[in-house]
């Protein structure tokens, strides 16, 4: 089960890595949200990691993407997941660490220059608690910045 | 009388609810052995049905092919002893009351488990195999007096084994189906064997636990090793998840792999 230390450490490892992401929480979820550019074709991708806090650390953030590259995914319609195949350990892993296998993910997968990703309806629940906010993805990308530098290539 | 020659071990055992999460190979041999001794009430979890090549490494028989496994276990339990109240639930893992018994093959359960053991302060035992049933695993969690298993998987998982070549070069491989080889159904009651014995000491039945040595290691098939050699290793107590000042701790961690 989710404890207040264990969400503001995961707060706290994301503002100082990912400060662009913002948090969220309702009744039984919570997470983190935000946009991510792929690297090759420029793609804004909207991409939410989201817990149970009732299973959380024991169970990974499961992480949506909007639009979805490939065949990397597992469930139905909106709650498409991304099939990470990562080692989770619920005394180390973090939603930080979930979200950089997210950047490299799509540091491997974005399309190349000129051929669009598949685009699909689902995050289109995302999309629209976005837009209740009024926010627009295209307003909410992240910048290049702290992982640039440090040397990773992800824009 | 059934019990006329164990009376003091069923009268302790029968006082203990104990759950059994996971009904195959392990779970399933050590229900059996609870059930001989005298346990009283037993819950079994399990959320699959028993398959035919399940039946060589396994308690039940073909009669029982396709049915849930912690159903068909229970049925099988009550022709041991009409009296066990025993709770099949075919479902995966959620709550559990007693003692804790985690006998399943998924590290996410163990999690679980661990979890509602550390939660409810319940003890818990973990029984494993890996590497191909190479060596086998006890662990015993007595929450703020051992560590937990996240603790130990931790430590595991810094120094993993090397990755099977058939993971590489077998399509169908999975992990979590253990290949056939000689002497495994011996090989898994020798381990819950040793575990039942852990279980009897920890409930204060037999024997005593040493609880800075909380993790034992069975030998059952790495040459240049005893075969069957037992050997009980410390485990380093406190992790980010039993214990809340270590959360402070927690940082971005590179190693994660996709």
């Amino acid at each position: 089960m989710l404890t207040d230390s264990r969400w503001q450490k995961e707060q706290e490892l994301m503002r100082g890595t990912f400060p662009e992401f913002a948090p969220f929480m309702t009744r039984s979820r919570f997470g983190f949200e935000g946009y991510l550019r792929g690297c090759k074709s420029g793609t804004v991708y909207r991409v939410v990691l989201e817990g149970e806090q009732k299973a959380y650390p024991q169970c990974p953030p499961i992480v949506f993407m909007n639009p979805r590259i490939g065949v990397y995914w597992i469930g139905t319609d909106d709650q498409r997941r991304l099939c990470m195949q990562k080692e989770w350990r619920p005394a180390r892993s973090t939603f930080a660490n979930t979200l950089l296998g997210v950047i490299r993910f799509l540091d491997e997968f974005d399309p190349a220059p000129g051929s669009a990703p598949q685009a699909d309806s689902a995050g289109g629940e995302v999309r629209r608690r976005l837009e209740e906010a009024g926010r627009s993805p295209e307003e909410d990308v992240r910048p290049p910045a702290a992982f640039c530098a440090r040397g990773w290539r992800l824009w | 009388m059934f019990f006329a020659r164990n009376p003091h071990e069923k009268a302790a055992l029968e006082q203990w609810k104990i759950t059994i999460v996971g009904c195959g190979s392990f779970g399933s041999a050590l229900a059996d052995m609870l059930v001989r001794a005298g346990a009283g009430s037993l819950t079994l979890i399990d959320p699959e049905v028993l398959r035919i090549e399940n039946i060589g490494r396994h308690i039940l028989s073909s009669n029982e092919v396709g049915q849930p496994k912690a159903e068909a276990l229970a049925r099988r339990l009550l022709e041991i002893n009409p009296d066990l109240r025993v709770d099949p639930r075919p479902e995966k893992f959620h709550d559990g009351d007693g003692l804790l018994v985690c006998c399943a093959d998924s590290r996410r359960c163990e999690s679980m488990v661990n979890a509602v053991s550390l939660a409810r302060q319940l003890p818990a035992v973990f029984v494993a195999a890996y590497g191909a049933v190479r060596a086998g695993e006890i662990q015993f969690c007595v929450p703020g007096q051992t560590a937990c298993r996240e603790c130990f998987a931790n430590f595991r998982e810094g120094r993993d084994l090397s990755p099977r070549a058939e993971q590489y070069t077998d399509p169908d491989f999975d992990e979590t189906r253990t290949p056939g080889q000689s002497g495994l159904w011996g090989s898994i009651q020798v381990v819950s064997g040793i575990a039942f014995h852990v279980i009897l000491a920890l409930l204060g039945i037999r024997g005593r636990l040493d609880f800075n040595r909380s993790l034992w290691i069975v030998n059952l098939d790495y040459e240049g090793f005893q075969p069957y050699a037992v050997t009980s290793a410390k485990l380093q107590r406190g992790c980010a998840v039993c214990d809340e000042s270590k959360v402070a701790e927690l940082q971005l961690d590179d190693s994660c792999r996709r």
